[in-house]
């Protein structure tokens, strides 16, 4: 199968491309935080991965928490791994998340063709997405805070955005599901 | 992990430990050969009632390139457990799995063998 072969089709009618152009375009503009404005520079970028900023935002941003979490027990190892894990990370999400923009932005219509070389990038940024609302809608970046009826009566558009989120990414799954 | 369609599950989920904590931990293909336990260390997958247990087993398939049937095992564990590991190597490829599962936002930790 050619990975240019479209195998997935968003369902973008409704106005519901332009509402996940916007909730990537947010989620980008907060990763972007964590890297140097010029990204191109080695040195710019061997300077922001020597410093405590990034560490510093995941620490006061509890979106930014949830999609960086501790890998080690050892808090000392953990924020070293962060340090050195974070512009990767960030740039990697960043490239899933642009990916998605650039297929819905060419879009002749209300479906947006997603081919299987862009299929991943559509499942982890959904993904990501989805654990980004919850967080909103928690209130807490912890791994095990689960959403309450009292949170989907306090914050509505954040219970209907992770609701939404998640029956895209199952069908976005399941066309992977379907190949051979 | 999480059912399609709902914010919340009365049923479908594990009580999650703590990591370090844990009992019943699932392992798959543990190597039957551990020539240096020291440089040993194990990627640990812990479940979450976010991500959904169809999600977690693409990752699995799509990152470790497991069949599926092997990564919708792996899955079952972490959610049945609350954790499993998913993948044994040096401390540098373990932080190569690690970095790759949470760039998938999966809960994904570190820990000598």
């Amino acid at each position: 199968m050619s990975t240019e072969e479209i195998i997935w089709e968003f369902d973008g009618g409704d106005g519901r491309t332009d509402v996940l152009m916007a909730l990537v375009s947010q989620q980008l503009r907060v990763l972007e935080e964590l890297l140097p404005e010029d990204q191109e520079d080695p040195m710019a970028r061997l300077a922001a991965e020597m410093s405590e900023r990034p560490v510093e935002l995941l620490d006061s941003n509890p979106v930014l928490a949830r999609l960086f979490p501790a890998a080690l027990k050892d808090s000392a190892e953990a924020d070293q791994f962060r340090r050195d894990a974070i512009g990767q990370q960030a740039r990697s999400r960043l490239d899933a998340g642009r990916t998605v923009l650039s297929d819905c932005a060419v879009a002749d219509d209300e479906m947006v063709g997603v081919t299987l070389e862009h299929l991943d990038a559509w499942i982890t940024t959904l993904g990501a997405l989805r654990a980004a609302w919850t967080v909103e809608l928690t209130g807490s970046a912890e791994r095990t805070a689960r959403v309450t009826r009292a949170d989907m009566r306090s914050n509505p558009t954040a219970a209907t955005v992770c609701d939404w989120l998640g029956w895209v990414l199952e069908d976005a799954l399941g066309a992977h599901m379907l190949l051979p | 992990m999480h059912i399609v369609g709902m914010l919340w599950n009365n049923g479908g989920m594990s009580e999650q430990g703590s990591p370090g904590g844990g009992t019943n931990v699932g392992v798959l293909d543990a190597p039957s050969e551990a020539p240096d336990l020291a440089s040993q260390w194990v990627t640990i997958v812990w479940d979450d009632p976010v991500n959904l247990m169809s999600y977690v087993a693409y990752v699995f398939m799509e990152y470790f390139k497991y069949p599926r049937t092997k990564a919708e095992t792996l899955m079952l564990q972490v959610h049945t457990n609350g954790r499993a590991v998913v993948s044994t190597g040096n401390r540098e490829a373990m932080e190569r799995d690690v970095m790759a599962l949470q760039n998938y936002t999966l809960w994904a930790t570190m820990e000598r063998a």
